[in-house]
């Protein structure tokens, strides 16, 4: 049986001529947690809208444990929390009272109002009218409400907007725990890839509407080889070899000891050859590679989202 | 979950979210506050004045407030909540967007039984208050003789007169209020879905002031019922010599169900096709 909480297959809408998603194709696994990068206006958004059922499709099918969420939105959407951009509530209504509205549309007690507000650290404002939370408080709230009777699979939308670095901590924090002791799965839409590294099994990067890499990050990076690290018995001279025999490698000194060659694998066998006939033979070698960010924006032609 | 499971969940959230604002309560006291003042000032234009004419005049103001209170209700249920974000935190549950329509709808319907039998109660509070929703009589002097009162309409007659125009404007009230979500359907925004149903709404109610349409025309409209049956009780209480006209009742029922049908079939329509991008 397929571990996949969410299969997006073929996935594409389009506003008259406008192709806002191009056959988009991912899957999320049961216990990941899965970054969705893309630059502003690649389609992030329209997908989490159709995943959240609030757009439909114009082809292409989205799967949640399997079922189609057009043909049987109920049993598909069961488990389905999502919090799409800003998160808005009843705003005359306070912290408490709006929480208790949504635990009743998912199917969650009042227990699990009152450990969530108290996870989020609203409990000495439940009482408030939310018209007078600020961003953060919205936003700790709209994650609690996500949270309401043990998703199984939780869509945030950009879920560290209007928070400080301390909130957005914790909402790394809050992500983990409910991912690690609840094995909640998470899809998470973020302008911020540093958050997504640290938070993220898996990766999909979408550009103008189109997912052009999706994979486990680390298996991206590696991939991304943008140089290489040569431990040398004589690191100078074997700078001047490079330099003089392979210039595109840009070789350069480190204060390491090491010698920094930029390039991809396919210049390897000419380095070696080149240091090998200088009677500099490389003793130790490691890949450079790139950043998330750097990938990101080689991937996006530098568009940062 | 049964279908019935989930619109009586959804319809205990509205009714969390109506309860819990304080929108209704500024419909209750604007449409009791309005009955009860123009029960208290009204002035007939023949001189005659009775119980039922106070009754009629203040249950006619009532309906109005109530009117305009539910076509805002109607028009904003929606719209509103696309306007202000809400919608796109409360669909992505495992819900139909039917199952929120009907909802809402039942939602719209109490609220609108809520106001009226709010408008009926202080504008019979006001007839008792000036001599009792009895019979109505005429006293006659002839040659300087005072002759016995003569009963124009009975007292239970013109009981069953209210109740008509009551029922009649019930359905009338939730007929409007369906129309408002239908038209909030329409819109992502709160301004433009109002004002829709406001100039729709002023069409129905004031045809013949606005467009100079005849009787026939006017007949065939839903929202000019209840003013005219509660126009017709007040001559009645008046001792003017008129009849009550039995085939208003059916027809104004038959009329507001047909428009609440379409409302509500438009309203499913249009809500589960469409794209929210708000």
């Amino acid at each position: 049986m397929s571990d996949a909480v969410l299969e997006v297959r073929g996935l594409t809408k389009r506003y008259g001529a406008v192709h806002a998603l191009k056959g988009i194709d991912l899957t999320v696994r049961q216990g990941s947690i899965y970054g969705f990068i893309g630059p502003n206006g690649a389609g992030k958004t329209t997908t989490i809208r159709i995943v959240a059922g609030l757009v439909r499709a114009t082809e292409g099918d989205v799967l949640l444990h399997g079922v189609d969420l057009r043909k049987d939105r109920l049993a598909a959407a069961k488990g389905l929390r999502t919090l799409v951009e800003v998160p808005a509530f009843y705003g005359n209504l306070s912290g408490q009272a709006n929480l208790e509205i949504f635990a009743r549309l998912a199917g969650a007690d009042r227990a699990d109002v009152a450990r969530l507000l108290e996870r989020v650290r609203l409990t000495h404002a439940k009482d408030r009218a939310v018209r007078g939370y600020s961003l953060g408080m919205r936003q700790r709230l709209g994650i609690a409400q996500a949270l309401l009777g043990r998703p199984d699979l939780v869509v945030l939308d950009e879920p560290m907007n209007g928070l400080d670095p301390a909130g957005m901590h914790e909402m790394r924090e809050l992500i983990r725990e409910e991912n690690r002791e609840h094995g909640v799965t998470f899809f998470l839409s973020s302008h911020l890839l540093d958050d997504i590294q640290r938070l993220c099994d898996r990766i999909g990067v979408l550009h103008k509407g189109a997912l052009v890499a999706e994979g486990r990050i680390e298996d991206l990076l590696s991939s991304a080889v943008t140089g290489f690290r040569l431990r040398c018995a004589d690191p100078a001279a074997a700078r001047a070899v490079l330099v003089a025999s392979l210039p595109e490698a840009k070789a350069r000194l480190d204060g390491d000891g090491t010698v920094h060659v930029a390039g991809d694998a396919s210049i390897l066998p000419r380095l070696h050859r080149a240091l090998l006939d200088a009677g500099q033979p490389v003793v130790e070698m490691y890949p450079v590679r790139a950043s998330l960010e750097a990938y990101f924006l080689d991937l996006t032609e530098g568009v940062m989202g | 979950m049964s279908a019935l499971a989930r619109v009586g969940r959804l319809v205990r959230v509205e009714a969390q979210k109506v309860l819990g604002g304080r929108g209704l309560l500024v419909g209750l006291v604007a449409v009791a506050g309005v009955t009860a003042l123009t029960g208290w000032t009204h002035a007939p234009d023949s001189g005659y004045e009775t119980a039922w004419t106070r009754t009629a005049a203040a249950l006619g103001a009532g309906l109005w407030a109530a009117e305009i209170f539910l076509l805002v209700a109607g028009t904003t249920t929606i719209a509103g909540e696309t306007a202000g974000g809400t919608l796109k935190m409360i669909l992505p549950h495992a819900y139909r967007r039917s199952d929120w329509i009907v909802a809402k709808a039942l939602v719209l319907a109490a609220q609108a039984v809520v106001l009226l039998a709010t408008a009926v109660a202080v504008a019979a509070t006001c007839g008792a208050l000036s001599g009792g929703l009895g019979d109505v009589t005429r006293t006659t002097d002839e040659l300087g003789l005072s002759m016995a009162p003569e009963t124009l309409q009975a007292g239970g007659a013109m009981t069953g007169y209210l109740t008509q125009s009551a029922l009649v404007s019930l359905a009338a009230l939730v007929t409007t209020a369906w129309v408002g979500l239908w038209i909030s359907c329409l819109f992502d925004a709160v301004v433009p879905a109002v004002s829709t149903g406001f100039l729709l709404f002023l069409g129905f109610k004031s045809a013949g002031t606005l467009f100079g349409a005849g009787p026939e025309v006017l007949e065939s409209i839903y929202a000019w019922y209840p003013g005219a049956m509660l126009d017709r009780l007040e001559d009645l209480g008046k001792a003017l010599n008129e009849a009550w006209r039995e085939g208003m009742a059916p027809r104004g029922l038959r009329l507001s169900a047909i428009v609440a049908a379409v409302s509500l079939a438009g309203s499913l329509i249009v809500f589960t096709r469409r794209d929210l991008q708000s």
